[in-house]
């Protein structure tokens, strides 16, 4: 892994890396590659973490983050720059975790249709309780509770509370405006403690 | 739900850091409030605790990103040679069919127009006369095509059809095309012959022989001097009775005049020769 981020940034030194996103991108809309590689390497992680609080799993992670940027060169010249390109991006990269939350949420209504004795634990997105140790309960509680809200509120939670966004740039990544956000982000959280309150309970952090 | 409930919530969810204390005053007596505010750092606790915790680092190398795109973008041309190729073989199928069609349809209309070939008036000008071929011309000529050659004359009965019974027939003076092909529905090629064949007589003899009357002065047809006259006819088979190509046998219809060798005598007088069979 890390080898190969230091191979990204050793190669990744044929574009001025003073250029902002938005020069960048229009270097990328004509065929630089150089730009794309450079806009790859500024906004993997972030897309990664994003994408990776929603999935809690590596591979769909990646896979999803390469979905991302594959989309995003594709459609570059979609880009209007009436927004930044990290919101753009993080817009793209939002789509798509909502896209494979339906998928998995339809796989495993299937999967428990076939298997009615699966135990609630065995749940894919269940953590493991033997893996589970004290200090990351509060983790496991957490992304349990998030796991088992609608998507929209889930992607609120992740970009307010977790990647701590302001609500200006959530507002441009979700396409609305301020006051709907907050509203928005205010039952989004009220859902979450509700979920939140038994786990917290069941662990023991909740009197 | 008293007021100051209401506001102790909407304090909360503000994620103001610090309380009044009329409001502290009223979480230390209420006990729902006391479960909202636990419940309200119990997940701020949750929520450090996540936020802190270590997100793996993203193992994705953009030379995978880079052969994905690279891949992709063949992709997207090559559907687009796809997306053609089945509306393109799909025409050169209906193209294919159409020129079928086309050529047997042409095929089929094939023989009218040799009738037309054979029944057409000669090529020479009106008014001028004909000048047939000497002996050279016709031994050079090519001979007559091999089946019409090949057919042998079968001995069965002969009906013989006078020509004075159906209306006067279409004197073609050229004869039949050599590309063409038999066309037995619709035309006989006949020998035309004059009824007796007389030596000329030599000048001055008074017993010498008149030529006989039978000798048809065709229209448009100016035989030169030396030469009978002798022509194919293109005769309408139904006005002979005869409908089926079954029926007719080609002659060895050959060209030329009398002095040629191979002039033969079968016909007789205007009477077109006929077989059924």
């Amino acid at each position: 892994m890390d080898q190969a981020l230091a191979m990204d940034n050793l190669y990744a030194g044929a574009v001025d890396r003073t250029l902002t996103d938005e020069q960048l991108a229009t270097k990328a809309r004509a065929g630089d590659s150089a730009a794309m590689e450079e806009l790859y390497l500024r906004y993997r992680q972030p897309i990664f973490r994003v994408v990776y609080r929603s999935t809690r799993n590596i591979d769909e992670a990646e896979d999803i983050v390469q979905d991302v940027f594959l989309k995003a060169f594709e459609r570059l010249h979609t880009f209007r720059e009436q927004s930044r390109f990290s919101t753009w991006l993080m817009r793209i990269a939002l789509n798509l975790c909502t896209d494979r939350a339906r998928m998995r949420q339809r796989r495993q209504e299937l999967l428990e249709r076939e298997a009615d004795h699966k135990l609630a634990w065995s749940h894919p997105d269940a953590p493991d309780p033997i893996e589970s140790t004290q200090q990351s309960a509060f983790n496991e509680a957490f992304y349990t509770a998030l796991n088992q809200l609608p998507e929209h509120h889930r992607q609120l939670i992740i970009l307010r509370d977790l990647e701590e966004l302001d609500y200006e740039e959530i507002a441009q990544i979700l396409g609305a405006s301020v006051g709907a956000m907050k509203l928005r982000v205010m039952r989004a959280r009220r859902a979450f403690k509700a979920k939140l309150e038994p786990l917290l309970r069941a662990i023991g952090e909740l009197e | 739900m008293r007021r100051p409930c209401q506001e102790v919530e909407r304090f909360i969810e503000s994620g103001a850091e610090r309380m009044p204390d009329a409001l502290q005053a009223h979480l230390a007596q209420c006990a729902r409030c006391q479960r909202t505010w636990r419940l309200e750092t119990a997940y701020q606790r949750a929520l450090r605790a996540t936020r802190e915790a270590p997100v793996p680092a993203c193992d994705l190398p953009w030379s995978r990103v880079q052969a994905q795109l690279a891949a992709r973008a063949v992709a997207r041309r090559a559907p687009i040679w796809q997306r053609y190729a089945f509306a393109g073989s799909l025409a050169v199928a209906m193209l294919a069919v159409s020129l079928a069609w086309l050529a047997r349809a042409l095929s089929d209309d094939a023989q009218p127009e040799a009738n037309a070939v054979a029944s057409a008036p000669s090529q020479a000008p009106r008014g001028e006369p004909l000048v047939l071929p000497n002996s050279e011309q016709l031994e050079a000529r090519p001979p007559a095509p091999k089946r019409i050659a090949s057919v042998q004359p079968k001995p069965r009965p002969t009906r013989i059809a006078r020509a004075s019974q159906p209306p006067a027939p279409v004197i073609a003076t050229a004869p039949p095309p050599r590309n063409a092909p038999p066309t037995a529905e619709m035309t006989l090629y006949a020998r035309y012959l004059p009824a007796i064949r007389t030596e000329p007589s030599t000048a001055g003899s008074p017993s010498a022989p008149p030529i006989p009357s039978e000798t048809v002065e065709v229209p448009g047809f100016r035989a030169a001097p030396e030469a009978e006259p002798f022509t194919v006819a293109s005769l309408p088979l139904s006005q002979f009775e005869l409908y089926n190509s079954s029926q007719v046998e080609y002659l060895p219809v050959r060209y030329g005049t009398p002095s040629t060798k191979s002039y033969q005598n079968e016909g007789n007088g205007n009477d077109a020769i006929i077989c059924s069979f």
